[in-house]
């Protein structure tokens, strides 16, 4: 339990390199990166495609390790990936031999729940992000929305104190994107959870998040943290929307170029 | 070109042209039907003890004497493929078993007759050392070993087997290729087995096993390795098919004369252990004769497992063996 | 279009070779598809040799291909599953594999029998010498196949190794290991004929039917066993295709 005023999520003064496979040569990818998440926020990183904000997931995630600098979690260090940190991937990442219902219920019987308990409790998450009724599709039968949606339950199911997402709108369609978008508000009203949303849409970051912390291309530098004080619902047509929006826009574009 | 020039060189071309002809014509002549030819394609087995004649006639050049020109058109693993060939009409003489021979031929597979002998008896029954008897009863309740389905071997087992009132059915008969045998033997898969030399003789050298009782015990002077020619090429070329023969006999005298030289022939042809092939020698009647009646006898025998649907096993036998090659005209 | 086009080669293979046959067109001694037919009603009712029938022998070469299978399975899934998991278990398991894969299975007759003695097992370890490859390493290859963010993602819902090797390997190569499944038993079942040259004790086999055939120059039985065998060998496809369709509803 976060101490009040202690951020749930602080990454502090993270680095990450990778060496090339092929040429052995060494990449730096994030330098020097900090991020608070307190709980219940629900914080957008926005930066422009290839410049890392994945590999942060990742590396918050525990998949990646940093070169220098540390991910604490409730003020404890993270080591190795775990259902604390729920991940949800741009490719959905869901089990294709697996129906929807036994998706979301593989966070649960893979640590031991009794399999009828686990399909209760799978029962209801696929009925929170609003798909009753399609259990027992197959991933492949599903839309790219649907099948996000499940992607967000299965992790959900786990009861993560934090919600990390991987740019997950990005292959969905304007249409589908904009429901999506509206759909992860509601939920996160609803449940009150931590989120960490990661894009290279600064319209979406600032749509989404209460705050906004903006990222240089590679390798990844915070460039700047944005408040985003807007009351939800919010209404992209609303000239407020679109000044912030603008003035993000600009900010980030101006810095990136001078970096 | 003038036109005195022109005609002078057409002439030539004309007489060039004609005695192109002639040649082509007076080559294309030679090897027609009524000229034998001395090209003989012959088929054997592979390494076979019975058919070391075949080898001796070779090395000592007796077919060069004869005039004739042989063609080792094949050396089969076993008789029966030694017979597709006479069906497919590769071979011209074979030296092949009795049994794959009267198979063919009485299935009307393949169109030979037997013109010689090659050798007679040479096959035993060998026992494993780790079971006690010293006669057939000793193999009731047995795994036996025979070569194939109504080989030879497998006719003579039954003989035995009959002669000493066991009843075949007490025994477990199975099929197996005669190298398998001696390894069978010796891991205990089999009890017995019965096949021709030097197989037998292999495995008491080893000490695998002890010898049961001897073909020749079994049924003297029973045929073994025939001279088979092919129907049609035996009418078109008697004459060579005579010298051929007689190439044989000569081939045979000689093993019977000079058993050392034989042996060591018979090293080298089969590939064998020299004192084996000496001891398995003994065991073998190198002899050119035919027994038209055991020829008879075998395929009635034939004829009652169902392998052969000829109508009168004595006509048979009469119409496949063709004596008359052999000097004396055979027996 | 309609399902009967399928029969429309073997149909026509059947009408030319009679005619051929028929015409004596056919190399000498060739039978005609009358004789193969006659043929298998004799193998069905007289058997050969006389009083051993065709579905002894069927069954026969069944139990040994089905047994050489079912132990190359039992073997190379697992196997495969964690070579493709551990990389130090394929540096360990991989020269081992690419020396024997290339031998062919009748190469190890001798030595089968020589181990097994003459029988079930030896025929059925040559078997499973044909089947095991094929299974090994489309087995391999569909662990690698399986797409790093769901090992990822498993990960993060808290599963442990074991966990991924059962749950996320295991089905995420089942497509590729089935198809092995499918060459491994197409190719089990044409060692038969090799297999069964290493004496066969009951004296049944379709394999050692062909030997046997052979042996006493009856083609007419050999095309009939043939015949047998090409049938047997496609319903065991069809009957893993089957297996597959179910096992893998969800593609």
């Amino acid at each position: 339990m976060a101490v009040n005023g202690a951020p749930l999520l602080d990454v502090r003064s993270l680095s990450v390199s990778f060496a090339e496979e092929k040429t052995g040569k060494v990449v730096d990818v994030l330098d020097d990166i900090g991020v608070e998440v307190r709980e219940g926020e629900l914080v957008c990183i926005a930066g422009p495609s290839g410049c890392g904000k994945t590999t942060l997931l990742r590396a918050i995630a525990g998949l990646v390790k940093p070169r220098e600098g540390e991910v604490l979690l409730d003020g404890t260090p993270v080591a190795g990936p775990g259902p604390e940190r729920g991940l949800v991937f741009q490719d959905y990442a869901l089990f294709p031999w697996s129906t929807a219902l036994k998706n979301v219920m593989f966070g649960l019987t893979v640590r031991g729940m009794d399999k009828k308990e686990a399909e209760e409790a799978a029962r209801g998450y696929v009925s929170t992000v609003g798909l009753e009724g399609f259990e027992n599709m197959y991933p492949r039968e599903l839309s790219g929305g649907m099948k996000q949606r499940v992607a967000i339950a299965r992790t959900l199911a786990v009861e993560p104190r934090i919600l990390l997402m991987d740019e997950p709108f990005a292959s969905l369609d304007a249409q589908t994107r904009y429901s999506m978008q509206e759909f992860l508000i509601d939920l996160w009203r609803e449940t009150g959870k931590t989120i960490l949303f990661v894009t290279h849409s600064v319209d979406e970051a600032v749509f989404l998040g209460e705050r906004v912390i903006g990222l240089s291309k590679r390798p990844a530098r915070v460039i700047e943290r944005f408040d985003v004080p807007l009351a939800y619902p919010r209404d992209r047509g609303s000239m407020e929307f679109t000044g912030l929006r603008s003035e993000i826009l600009d900010y980030l574009r101006k810095e990136s170029e001078e970096l | 070109m003038t036109t005195e020039k022109y005609r002078v060189r057409a002439k030539r071309a004309a007489i060039a042209a004609l005695l192109v002809v002639v040649a082509a014509v007076s080559i294309a002549g030679c090897g027609s039907p009524a000229e034998t030819t001395r090209v003989v394609r012959v088929g054997h087995l592979a390494n076979d003890m019975h058919q070391l004649a075949y080898y001796v006639a070779r090395e000592n050049g007796y077919f060069k004497e004869e005039g004739l020109d042989v063609r080792e058109a094949g050396a089969f693993n076993a008789g029966p493929e030694e017979m597709s060939a006479f069906s497919a009409r590769q071979l011209d003489i074979g030296y092949v078993g009795t049994a794959p021979a009267l198979t063919f031929a009485g299935q009307d597979m393949a169109e030979v007759k037997a013109v010689a002998g090659v050798n007679r008896v040479g096959s035993a029954i060998v026992i494993r050392n780790g079971l006690e008897g010293g006669d057939i009863s000793a193999l009731k309740g047995r795994n036996v070993a025979v070569p194939g389905y109504s080989t030879m071997q497998d006719f003579l087992l039954r003989i035995a087997l009959g002669k000493a009132r066991v009843d075949a059915r007490d025994l477990t008969i199975m099929t197996l290729k005669p190298p398998e045998m001696a390894q069978a033997l010796s891991s205990a898969q089999i009890d017995a087995f019965i096949a021709w030399e030097p197989y037998p003789t292999m495995t008491v050298t080893q000490g695998g096993g002890r010898v049961l009782e001897q073909s020749s015990k079994i049924w003297p002077h029973h045929p073994c390795c025939l001279v088979v020619v092919d129907s049609s090429f035996l009418l078109k070329n008697p004459d060579t098919v005579q010298r051929f023969v007689r190439a044989h006999e000569k081939a045979t005298e000689f093993i019977k004369d000079n058993p050392e030289e034989a042996a060591d022939l018979a090293a080298r042809f089969t590939g064998q252990d020299r004192e084996i092939a000496r001891k398995a020698m003994t065991t073998i009647e190198y002899d050119t004769s035919m027994d038209k009646a055991a020829i008879q006898r075998y395929a009635a025998y034939l004829k009652e497992m169902g392998v052969i649907k000829v109508s009168d096993p004595a006509s048979f036998a009469a119409d496949f063996v063709e004596p008359g090659m052999l000097q004396g005209g055979g027996r | 279009m309609s399902r009967w086009w399928k029969l429309a080669s073997p149909v026509a293979v059947i009408v030319l070779w009679q005619v051929l046959s028929s015409t004596g067109a056919l190399p000498e001694h060739t039978p005609s598809p009358t004789k193969v037919v006659a043929g298998l009603w004799e193998l069905t009712t007289k058997g050969l040799p006389p009083g051993y029938r065709l579905p002894g022998h069927l069954f026969a070469s069944l139990e040994r291909v089905l047994l050489g299978f079912a132990i190359a399975a039992l073997v190379a899934l697992p196997l495969g599953l964690l070579v493709g998991y551990s990389k130090r278990m394929e540096v360990i398991v991989d020269p081992l594999v690419e020396a024997l894969r290339p031998v062919p299975p009748l190469a190890w007759l001798p030595l089968a029998v020589l181990w097994f003695g003459i029988g079930l097992f030896s025929s059925s370890f040559l078997i499973f010498l044909g089947c095991f490859f094929p299974i090994l390493l489309s087995t391999i290859s569909g662990v690698k196949s399986v797409e790093g963010t769901l090992v990822d993602a498993a990960r993060t819902l808290g599963a442990k190794s074991r966990s991924i090797v059962w749950r996320v390997m295991l089905p995420g190569a089942m497509p590729s290991a089935v198809t092995g499944l499918r060459i491994g038993m197409g190719i089990g079942w044409m060692t038969l004929v090799a297999a069964e040259m290493t004496g066969v004790k009951s004296g049944y086999g379709l394999g050692y039917l062909v030997l046997t055939t052979r042996d006493l120059a009856r083609y007419d039985l050999l095309l009939a066993d043939i015949v047998v065998i090409g049938l047997v060998g496609f319903l065991l496809d069809r009957v893993i295709k089957v297996a597959e369709r179910r096992l893998l509803k969800w593609r």
